[in-house]
């Protein structure tokens, strides 16, 4: 799953809580900030539950632009 | 103007006219910025009681409720409920100092990380590094908090941030909200399931309150004719003399409501979230309904069952376009047959006090536009079942989160914001004594709250559970050293009513009505009376467990009676 949204001190920790709280084991996770502020996220998850249904919960997080899953990613993580 | 004096201005700017709070070393610069504002602070006895009486005003005008706590044990004490906003989509802005920005991380007096612990169960949050930030901060504060999917936010301004000078002024306010209709492509859908249904229910929850959609609702279900179930928050979605409302659905709901629901072929599920103590085993509720689910917030849209027609967007406006005739007649006469056969019985023939009809005979003495403010447990139960809502917004429980505590204070908030509004709280001996300071608050402000305390001597509900689910192992359950709570009242300096006997009760409901100020009646009823009927957690909702005859229920064998 790929993550992009607007950097500040909680962001991170805001989109690691989500995907804990809703079932989410995270494998792996990556991120930066480029230049205009923008923090890309990509994380790794194992779950036998939807994953869409996280993708619509990520996506009311203040400050959240983009969520998509790659198939990459997903075909091997995320049921 | 420092930043707690720019604080107050721009809440002024946000409309606000009170807050309930508490003060406290890390926020005394804000309590100082009040002193001349046109703000009005209502000092409650806990933090606690502080975030629910602002959610009594939320859940009664859909207006963010501000509340106010210090750092540290203040920020803790706020927590619960801030989480039961959350829960029950409440907007509230709630307002922590906090330790100076240089002593953040040294475990400084009264510091407590309330930006983390509330992560969970916020929609945003913010610690301001500077008071220039402070205007957008609010701004976008009240627009998120009231905006969409409505919840609580928090600002946590530490205590150099509130004294520091600034030249910042309230900015303009912004009300955006989404209004946004649902996509065509899925209403054509939705009417065609609809159109195709002979066994139609309409399942509206408080989104349909949150919404202000109760005039729609009513519209699209007399359009339509289908029955209409309600779960714990929706209830008053349409009246609760409706000739189309069943009743409640899920573990304490009604049979009738739960038959239907579990005979329908379509579900229309109106604001409403599929929680587990609606569903009741979540694969065999209402296992042959296809569902039209409308929601302002797209994340509910298939958390736990896929509708077959997803209406994202404002409730208003997805009712409006599905309102159409259908042709459940035919449903709607057996649906009306239940309703009948398993309507509520009030005619317990003993002189204890029993709940359901004290509680049907307030109703049908208040007005009816009186708000009524529960807390949790059996008697929130009992409320439900046996008070008629003539809206939604008038009957506020924490239905989420299902916090102890909340009702006294909430009560406060829901009386402040209406003055001249019947406010009813309605606890039990167990509820009442977790937010019972508040007895204080309302004393001091002359709040003419009326608090009816509902008292079988025990934590009831879980007393229930372990008669029926434990094998009556009671465990920590007995409460029959509780205090008298009529003289709790008056050592407050509250009138009070004491009663424990079926006869008493008509003389003190019109006692408790007619009281000017803050009243209690204290009632004592039987330790073993139960809520009924009810699933068993983890059942079917077709598995409905009915009372046996008791000394303290009517007996379901006999003919119903005219009462």
């Amino acid at each position: 799953m790929r993550v992009i949204a607007c950097f500040n001190d909680t962001a991170l920790l805001r989109l690691l809580g989500v995907v804990r709280r809703r079932g989410f084991c995270v494998r792996s996770v990556e991120a930066n900030v480029d230049g205009t502020g923008r923090m890309n996220v990509s994380l790794a998850l194992e779950s036998d539950r939807p994953v869409d249904v996280l993708i619509r919960q990520i996506g009311r997080l203040i400050g959240v632009e983009d969520v998509r899953v790659e198939p990459a990613v997903a075909s091997v993580a995320v049921a | 103007m420092n930043g707690a004096e720019l604080l107050i201005r721009c809440l002024e700017n946000e409309g606000v006219r009170h807050i309930w709070g508490y003060p406290g070393g890390a926020i005394m610069p804000v309590y100082d910025a009040l002193l001349g504002s046109s703000i009005r602070h209502y000092l409650t006895r806990h933090e606690q009681g502080a975030a629910f009486a602002a959610q009594g005003l939320a859940r009664t005008t859909g207006k963010p409720g501000v509340c106010m706590a210090t750092s540290g044990p203040g920020a803790t004490n706020l927590v619960t409920g801030i989480a039961d906003a959350m829960m029950d989509s409440v907007p509230m802005v709630a307002i922590t100092g906090q330790v100076p920005s240089a002593m953040l991380g040294t475990d400084a007096f009264q510091e407590a990380d309330v930006i983390g612990m509330t992560l969970p169960f916020v929609k945003h949050s913010w610690q301001l590094e500077s008071a220039d930030e402070i205007p957008e901060v609010v701004r976008d504060a009240f627009q998120i908090a009231g905006s969409g999917r409505p919840g609580p936010v928090l600002i946590d301004v530490p205590k150099d941030v509130q004294l520091a000078l600034t030249t910042g002024e309230p900015l303009a306010c912004d009300s955006r909200n989404d209004e946004s209709a649902p996509d065509a492509v899925e209403v054509a859908r939705a009417r065609d399931l609809l159109w195709h249904s002979e066994r139609p229910v309409i399942y509206a929850g408080g989104g349909v309150r949150i919404a202000g959609a109760w005039n729609e609702l009513r519209a699209f279900a007399e359009a339509t004719g289908a029955p209409v179930v309600h779960t714990l928050q929706g209830l008053g979605g349409v009246p609760g003399d409706h000739p189309q409302f069943v009743g409640m659905l899920g573990m304490h709901g009604s049979r009738a409501a739960n038959m239907a629901v579990q005979e329908s072929d379509l579900l229309i599920a109106v604001g409403a979230r599929f929680d587990d103590r609606v569903t009741g085993k979540l694969d065999t509720f209402a296992p042959g309904a296809s569902v039209i689910h409308m929601d302002v917030d797209a994340a509910e849209l298939g958390k736990l069952r896929r509708p077959h027609a997803s209406l994202k967007g404002c409730l208003r406006r997805s009712l409006a376009a599905l309102a159409e005739p259908t042709q459940c007649a035919p449903w709607r006469a057996r649906v009306d047959a239940w309703k009948t056969e398993h309507a509520s019985r009030y005619d317990a023939p003993f002189d204890s006090i029993y709940a359901p009809r004290l509680l049907r005979d307030l109703c049908e003495a208040a007005p009816r536009d009186a708000y009524v403010c529960c807390d949790v447990g059996q008697h929130q139960m009992w409320v439900a079942q046996h008070w008629k809502f003539a809206d939604p917004r008038r009957h506020l429980t924490s239905g989420g989160l299902g916090t102890m505590g909340f009702g006294l204070p909430a009560a406060i908030g829901v009386k402040t914001t209406h003055s001249d509004a019947t406010v009813i709280c309605v606890s039990g001996d167990g509820s009442i004594m977790m937010n019972i300071q508040e007895l204080a608050t309302l004393r001091r402000y002359g709040l003419g709250v009326k608090l009816l305390v509902i008292d079988n001597s025990a934590l009831g509900m879980v007393r229930q559970w372990q008669e029926l689910f434990f094998n009556g192992r009671e465990s920590e359950v007995d409460l029959s050293d509780n205090p008298d709570f009529a003289e709790v009242a008056r050592a407050f300096g509250i009138e009070a009513i004491g009663i424990d006997r079926a006869d008493q009760v008509p003389d003190a409901i019109e006692a408790f009505l007619a009281a000017e100020g803050p009243v209690m009646l204290h009632a004592r009823i039987d330790r073993a009376a139960n809520v009924w009927p009810l699933v068993p957690p983890g059942a079917s909702n077709s598995d409905m467990l009915e009372p046996t005859a008791t000394a303290t229920e009517p007996d379901e064998r006999l003919e119903p009676q005219s009462v």
